[in-house]
């Protein structure tokens, strides 16, 4: 009796041990499942700061073309930026990504402070001026988008310059979108840079005299002054270009064109190999491919309308190529160092 | 010979002592029926004895061998070899009258034949197993508390311990129920340990009687002590 | 005992190294500063006015809405609990959709509806639609999507908490008082405790909310922390910003242990053969009827068709298809993975909550909630700075990140709603079955488990969806190649073609309400409690 109490009671746990490990296998199948699924695996593996809808079929040609896998982390909207940057700083002691997909030089600049870029001089590069490549290698710019003023075409006295700003004829008429993001960040720290810390405060004095709008975005910028709530903005030129080509009443001015005139701020896009990524040699290859002639001719022609840095590769209009414009001469490096010096002004200034 | 010890037993909840110094041995066989007003400390008794709480002073022992001790459970509610029929009843809804009955028999790794020839018995001790295959919400009230007592006696345990079961019953329900409980004590012996406020029920049912009051025991005495203390 | 405390210890520590963990060490990053040990980041944070606008800006916002969507959801609750009003299972289903679905992609219904370029301006004329659209991008826009998204767990509180309310009581009173005001003198006050913790559940979903503020250009706190990671890569800022939320996190939590906990848990089931008093609206019933039709068509037919009509054609959805196709199926996995895990861990925290089976149950109970209440960015990257080294490798990079991330901010959902499962289910159902001799295991797996499998399911789809809607934290660890659709939808947001985004919502929509569906039709409850 008592031994076959105890076989059934041996019998008993069998069946709840039998349980158990079925439970168990299968949960350790799943996280092997999930384990697998890494970057670890064979390809190339790209952090993107560019928009997805520009960025993602550059990336699948380039899968096509040559048959590495790509596995990508895209960006959102400058403004709701969360994490490929701050993913980057982050993962420093430990790269998960072989290249970075900048969409301004500024960003790159950071991470070669940062000591996350690693030196890498593409032979695609050539051809691309030197003013729009780091010095010692460590990014390259390619495909830009100029700073432009969207004007609405309404107005009749358009602005030519970006101190249209600071023209009391402006008070009220005119958006920026918020200078602690993006773009419009490196445009304020390029002007501290051309024109000296006080013009520079002066004029962003002048700006909040005259009820400048401060927008999330670019892009909503834009959207103001095609809706006509705004006379005129200073956006990236794909925004620009990409409300004229939906029919809006719109125009694109390239500003501070004349003789004695600074010129247009270009922001180019800029790619950069990362410090001890686990594919560097298809980390290269992915460099090259991006900074190649017929990737620029592709941006151009796409939505995102960028300016190609290669002398004689197709642009349609609005966009203009970049030998046609006078451009801004910018240090990039310069104008990271000043991003942050500046930074507390701009805070203060925005309200923060 | 002493089934059941409690020895200087004293439990507080929330700053409230419910039982003082309680002091009780219950021998084999006995009906012993704790009586008092709500609030006097019996289900607490139960609870202790059952070992869903620790004492805060004294020891609980139980076959000769110690329980809990002073804010310690030594022996866990599964291993004490006692069983409970609660206010509620606790009937598992999920389960049939049989499963009700098999789970503590599955519990102790009986098998399978001696699992069905068990509840078989039992069913048809307590009249019921026309409804082995029913769930409990589709029984009556007295028909579930005959599965609760079922379910509680098949175990063969040292001790039943009965929380106020009738007490939710019409009269003529309870009455035959008494009988019913008296019936299968004859015939299988078991300790019953059981908690009323009811007079008339604490002695139709006990061998002995402790009476209760705001944690204390006033009385324990045999039944026929307490019937003469009862007459005119 | 011991095998209980053991599991349960387990649990404990499960939890501390995927939510707690993350936290500490960004917590101490937040002190460091310059190499050193350093409170500049909270001085700074304490003594900016900016910093006590923000977070007097999210006290308002989070107070607003937990208001409103109780001034709403009670009412309607009640109306659609208690009356015999028409369609109340329709309504109930089209009231509780915003919930379900990332409060971002309401958002942009919303503007899709009342934006500047909205339907609605073609219909008012651009300048009352410049003047609407100025509302919508600021407070009041806000509130309105974070009602329309949160008002429903008011609705669905109120619906479960009339059902526990003994019929007697309300007989009661029926035989000296007309309906309302049985519901208002009766009715409301044994409810409340209930439907005031749903009231707190919703303040904190305020509270912590970035991706509609952000959307409609309303300068919050989260945002604050958000600013500091984006713009100004400040780590250690950004943890400080998250730190007065972490206390308003506790002041709240404070008020519903000592005030709400023990009066919402003396709601008990229905006895047997009870059935829940129904008012017999008559010749309001039309009126009412309409009232709640219209509010029904404003705050969620509206803003879902809008997405219908931007997407347009056909076109649109396989291309949204094709685009997103294994973002989709990334996150049906990961979601479905992820609630099962939820599910598990809220089980076993739920358990130890509810029978305070180990000392340090109130510690697991406001960690949980904690974690809850933090904005995903804090959770993201303290998981990232946690597990991203050579050591760890081969977890981090997976889509295990995803995860961990699911279970350190969603447990308090699962946990909760076994406490309120356990709570319905009679402490003698376990008590006998110990004495029965069935061990701790035993008991849960045959006792306890059965008895409360439909809180298991509620909870199960309650982090099937927060899971599949989550983005702050997927965004921040996905692995490359692997995000998820609402990720995705996000990034698809700048530039994206505006058929093509409401075309991907639409789908985001369907991933969540076609199983929840489908899981309606299979289960029919019958309003009764498994003992009765």
């Amino acid at each position: 009796m008592a031994e076959s109490n105890a076989l059934s009671q041996w019998l008993m746990s069998k069946s709840i041990i039998a349980t158990v490990t079925a439970a168990t296998g299968l949960v350790a199948a799943v996280i092997v499942g999930l384990l697998g699924c890494s970057s670890k695996q064979q390809g190339v593996v790209i952090y993107v700061s560019e928009d997805q809808v520009f960025s993602e079929p550059i990336l699948r040609d380039f899968e096509r073309d040559t048959g590495i896998r790509v596995m990508a982390v895209y960006d959102t909207e400058e403004a709701k930026s969360t994490g490929v940057m701050n993913r980057l700083l982050a993962e420093k002691n430990n790269p998960q990504a072989d290249v970075y997909w900048a969409n301004e030089p500024i960003r790159a600049e950071v991470l070669k402070q940062q000591g996350i870029a690693a030196t890498y001089r593409s032979p695609s590069a050539q051809g691309i001026p030197a003013n729009f490549e780091d010095q010692q290698g460590y990014w390259t710019g390619f495909s830009a988008r100029a700073r432009v003023l969207i004007v609405n075409q309404a107005i009749p006295d358009k602005p030519k310059s970006i101190t249209s700003y600071a023209n009391p004829a402006s008070n009220g008429r005119a958006v920026i979108a918020n200078p602690l993001f993006g773009t419009t960040t490196a445009e304020i720290a390029a002007l501290f840079i051309l024109w000296g810390d006080e013009k520079a405060k002066a004029f962003l004095a002048d700006m909040k005299r005259n009820n400048v709008k401060i927008a999330t975005s670019n892009g909503e910028s834009a959207d103001f002054v095609a809706s006509g709530q705004f006379a005129f903005a200073l956006v990236d030129s794909d925004d620009a270009v990409n409300r004229m080509k939906q029919g809006k009443p719109v125009e694109l001015i390239y500003p501070d064109q004349g003789d004695n005139e600074p010129g247009c701020f270009i922001v180019p896009n800029a790619v950069v190999l990362i410090n001890g990524g686990r594919h560097p040699e298809a980390g290269r290859k992915l460099a090259d491919y991006l900074l190649s002639r017929e990737t620029e001719r592709k941006l151009a022609l796409s939505d995102a309308a960028q300016i190609p840095l290669h002398e004689g590769v197709d642009a349609p209009a609005p966009v203009r190529k970049i030998e046609t414009i006078k451009t801004m001469k910018t240090d990039y490096a310069l104008v990271a160092r000043k991003m942050q010096e500046i930074e507390p002004l701009l805070k203060q200034w925005v309200g923060y | 010979m002493a089934i059941i010890a409690f020895n200087s037993v004293s439990k507080a909840y929330q700053g409230k002592t419910v039982l003082h110094d309680f002091s009780l041995v219950v021998e084999s066989g006995q009906r012993v029926v704790i009586l008092g007003p709500s609030g006097c400390g019996k289900t607490t008794v139960l609870r202790l004895l059952a070992g869903f709480i620790a004492p805060d002073i004294g020891t609980i022992s139980i076959d000769g061998r110690v329980a809990a001790v002073t804010g310690k459970i030594l022996q866990s509610p599964e291993k004490r070899h006692l069983s409970m029929v609660f206010q509620d009843l606790a009937l598992w809804p999920h389960l049939t009258v049989e499963g009700n009955l098999e789970f503590g028999l599955k519990a102790q790794g009986l098998p399978r034949s001696q699992r069905v020839q068990r509840i078989t018995a039992m069913l048809r001790m307590v009249e019921m197993d026309a409804y082995r295959r029913a769930r409990p919400a589709e029984l009556s009230g007295g028909q579930q508390q005959r599965i609760a007592l079922a379910r509680a006696l098949v175990l063969q345990p040292k001790a039943l311990l009965m929380d106020e079961p009738l007490s939710n019953l019409d009269e003529e329900l309870s009455q035959h129920l008494r009988g019913e409980l008296l019936r299968l004590h004859a015939r299988l012996g078991f300790t019953l340990i059981y908690v009323t406020h009811d007079r008339a029920e604490a002695s139709d049912i006990a061998t002995n009687i402790v009476c209760m009051r705001h944690g204390r025991i006033e009385r324990s005495v045999p039944i026929e002590e307490f019937k003469i203390g009862q007459r005119p | 005992m011991r095998t209980r405390r053991i599991i349960l210890t387990a649990v404990t520590l499960v939890l501390g190294i995927v939510g707690l963990a993350p936290m500490i060490v960004m917590f101490a990053r937040s002190l460091m500063g310059d190499g050193g040990f350093s409170l500049e980041g909270y001085r700074k944070l304490l003594t900016t006015e900016r910093s006590w606008q923000l977070l007097g800006n999210s006290l308002e916002l989070a107070l607003l809405t937990a208001l409103l969507s109780t001034l709403v959801g009670l009412p309607l609750g009640l109306l659609l609990g208690k009356t015999d009003l028409p369609l109340r299972r329709v309504f109930v289903m089209l009231f509780t959709l915003p919930l379900v679905i990332p409060p971002y992609i309401i958002a942009v219904s919303w503007a899709n509806v009342l934006g500047p370029q909205g339907l609605a301006a073609g219909l008012w004329g651009e300048p009352t639609a410049r003047v609407i659209g100025g509302l919508l991008f600021g407070l009041p826009g806000c509130v309105l999507v974070l009602v329309s998204t949160f008002m429903p767990a008011i609705l669905l509180a109120t619906l479960t908490f009339v059902r526990t309310v003994n019929p007697g009581l309300e007989e009661a009173a029926r035989l000296s008082a007309r309906p309302l005001r049985v519901l208002w003198d009766i009715t409301m006050p044994l409810i409340r405790p209930g439907v005031l913790l749903a009231a707190t559940l919703v303040f904190l979903l305020a509270l912590g909310e970035l991706g509609v503020p952000m959307f409609l250009r309303y300068n919050v706190f989260p945002v604050e922390s958000f600013a500091q990671f984006s713009a100004f890569y400040n780590f250690g800022a950004a943890t400080a910003a998250a730190v007065p939320l972490a206390v308003l996190t506790f002041v709240v939590l404070g008020v519903e242990w000592f005030v709400l906990r023990e009066k919402s848990q003396a709601l008990r089931p229905v006895p047997a053969g009870g059935a829940t008093m129904v008012v017999q609206l008559g010749r309001r019933c039309v009126c009412l009827f309409g009232l709640v039709s219209v509010l029904c068509a404003l705050v969620v037919v509206a803003p879902m068709l809008s997405l219908l009509v931007q997407a347009g054609s056909l076109g649109a959805y396989l291309r949204a298809l094709h685009a997103v196709r294994d973002s989709l199926l990334h996150s049906l996995l990961l979601a479905a993975i992820g609630a099962t895990g939820l599910t598990v861990l809220g089980f076993f925290v739920g358990y130890l909550i509810h029978t305070r089976a180990l000392p340090i149950w109130r510690a697991v109970d406001a960690g949980t909630v904690l974690l809850f209440a933090l904005p995903s960015t804090v959770i993201g990257m303290g998981l990232i700075v946690l597990w991203n080294r050579p050591s760890t490798n081969f977890i981090y990079a997976t889509p295990l990140m995803i995860l961990l991330g699911y279970l350190a901010q969603y447990t308090a959902l699962t946990g909760r709603v076994t406490v309120a499962g356990l709570a319905l289910v009679p402490p003698s159902m376990e008590e006998a079955a110990a004495s029965a001799g069935a061990g701790w295991i035993r008991r849960l797996g045959l006792i306890v488990l059965p008895l409360l499998k439909h809180a298991l399911l509620s909870g199960w789809l309650i982090a099937y969806i927060f899971c599949l809607r989550d983005t702050g934290i997927s965004m921040l660890v996905y692995p490359p190649g692997y995000d998820t659709l609402a990720v995705r939808i996000f990034t698809l947001m700048a530039n994206g073609a505006p058929d093509l985004i409401a075309a991907a919502c639409v789908l985001m929509i369907a991933t969540t309400v076609l199983p929840l569906v489908g899981v309606a039709l299979v289960v029919r409850t019958q309003g009764r409690r498994p003992w009765q």
